[in-house]
């Protein structure tokens, strides 16, 4: 697109555009299900996005691209032909993405993974059904 | 501008949400905050912005607009791009970014000075073991 990456002082317009795609669909297509403390910044030309606990962050970029490739979606409107993955490099608390050419770091601090999330959320409902049925 | 913003100008849509996300978690102004959640409003004309606990909207949005007024790095995303459409009630404020409505919305608030005294409440409970303790 340009041999100069969109930062905050050039092509701002693109560098905001690009996060606000970004957390569209990350909400969208549930790919923070439980995360916790969830935090974001710009270093370095870069969107840094971080929480605690929740999916590890190349469950998440996976299901955002999986997302954005799916027809008739939010998280499609917002991604769509947008989001390219970048091949892993920081082990597995990290993920890095490309939207609209501007990197994107996902990031999490003790991530449990989808299926322990999964699991976690089935418990505390079977413990609010007991709740309920105790006379 | 009654058409969908999403569909005929989708790079000012999301460039809304991204000025308006990068301003609120810079300036801090949605401390407290928890299960923060946002979401496309009215068919993709507005972006709603909601949170539990935390601060009240109102004082959310005097955090977001001092740090503009205060030249700071975390009012750089929305200078010159916000204002104050109506007046806020206890649950709800409305900002337009780039024009485009924004509402933050909080279900439970507990107001900025009760984040704070839960906050001091908590430090004074675990007295601090040095840098490492974060």
């Amino acid at each position: 697109m340009t041999g100069e990456l969109a930062s905050e002082r050039h092509q701002p317009q693109r560098f905001y555009e690009a996060l606000g795609r970004t957390m569209a669909a990350l909400r969208a297509s549930g790919a923070l299900e439980g995360a916790r403390a969830l935090h974001w910044w710009h270093a370095d030309q870069t969107w840094k996005i971080e929480w605690r606990e929740g999916p590890y962050p190349y469950e998440a970029a996976a299901r955002l691209w999986q997302a954005a490739a799916s027809d008739e979606s939010l998280a499609a409107l917002a991604l769509g032909g947008m989001i390219r993955l970048d091949p892993p490099t920081g082990g597995p608390g990290t993920a890095f993405l490309r939207v609209l050419d501007v990197p994107v770091m996902l990031r999490a601090l003790d991530p449990i993974g989808f299926e322990e999330v999964a699991r976690r959320s089935v418990e505390s409902l079977e413990q609010m059904m007991a709740s309920l049925d105790r006379p | 501008m009654t058409d969908q913003v999403r569909r005929t100008d989708p790079t000012r849509y999301y460039e809304a949400l991204g000025r308006v996300m990068s301003a609120l978690c810079e300036s801090q102004a949605l401390d407290g905050g928890e299960r923060l959640d946002w979401w496309p409003g009215a068919g993709g004309l507005t972006w709603e912005i909601e949170w539990q606990a935390g601060p009240y909207p109102y004082e959310a949005v005097d955090v977001l607009l001092r740090a503009i007024d205060e030249e700071g790095p975390a009012g750089h995303a929305l200078r010159g791009l916000v204002q104050e459409s109506r007046d806020p009630d206890r649950h709800h404020a409305h900002l337009l970014v780039l024009d485009l409505p924004v509402t933050l919305r909080a279900s439970t608030p507990v107001g900025a000075r009760e984040v704070l005294r839960r906050r001091l409440a908590r430090q004074a409970r675990v007295p601090s073991t040095g840098p490492l303790d974060q």
